[in-house]
């Protein structure tokens, strides 16, 4: 799995969001807003350029106090997610 | 698209400094004031960098360092820019050039279509539309009662 090309981490208003900067356009309706954690997936996802689950699940566990199961599952959701987003693919 | 809160304040900062960056940004406009040509609270526009803005143009302009509108241009010089929302019946904002944040050329609507405002017909409607300034209450309000209680109805 791979992050889609042109969609870039930025802070607007406030929040992280995710934009779709391919084109120069930025829809204010159309952020993807991210919390602190899913930011972090989101650019450790780009680091390693391809990933699935399980390496991203790995790499957040080495940072957060989390347990293996509890970020599997729930990089799994987030990747489901932006997979139906279309900013991964 | 007028007296802006502060949450909406800060989302206006930050469009003009992704627009100053080069982007372009569509942006959730709300209130009456550019009736018939923009639908609060249903359109977007789309905000790119300003130019140089001639007389018809639709922009984005900070007033007296306080709120921001989106209007459109009524006289230009090289000092002041005078603007006036379409839907609205009286009140000019002056500003300085500088203080033109932004252009709106153009406007999407809830289902995704985009139409231009800076094309000759639409240029030519507006100005039409200024001419009727005098009778514009009366057919605003038929425009409020039946056109936009359609939108709403859809």
């Amino acid at each position: 799995m791979k992050r889609k090309e042109g969609f870039v981490l930025r802070t607007v208003c406030g929040e992280k969001v995710i934009v779709g900067e391919g084109l120069g356009a930025i829809d204010f309706g159309k952020l993807v807003s991210l919390n602190e954690t899913a930011a972090w997936i989101w650019e450790k996802a780009g680091e390693l350029g391809d990933f699935d689950a399980d390496t991203l699940a790995n790499a957040l566990c080495d940072v957060y106090d989390v347990d293996p199961a509890t970020a599997h599952a729930d990089v799994e959701k987030l990747l489901k997610q932006w997979t139906e987003l279309g900013i991964v693919e | 698209m007028k007296n802006a809160t502060v949450n909406d304040e800060q989302i206006l900062r930050d469009a003009v400094s992704l627009v100053n960056e080069g982007m372009a940004v569509t942006l959730r406009v709300k209130g009456s004031s550019m009736l018939p040509f923009i639908l609060g609270g249903h359109d977007s526009v789309v905000l790119t960098r300003p130019g140089d803005v001639a007389v018809g143009d639709v922009v984005l302009a900070h007033i007296d360092g306080q709120r921001y509108v989106l209007h459109r241009v009524m006289e230009v010089s090289p000092e002041r820019v005078v603007l006036m929302g379409d839907g609205n019946l009286r009140g000019q904002e002056v500003c300085r050039p500088e203080d033109i944040l932004a252009r709106a050329d153009e406007v999407v609507d809830e289902k995704g279509r985009h139409r231009r405002l800076d094309t000759p017909r639409q240029r030519r409607r507006a100005r039409i539309w200024r001419s009727l300034l005098p009778v514009r209450r009366w057919i605003l309000a038929v425009y409020k009662r039946t056109i936009i209680r359609n939108i709403k109805i859809q």
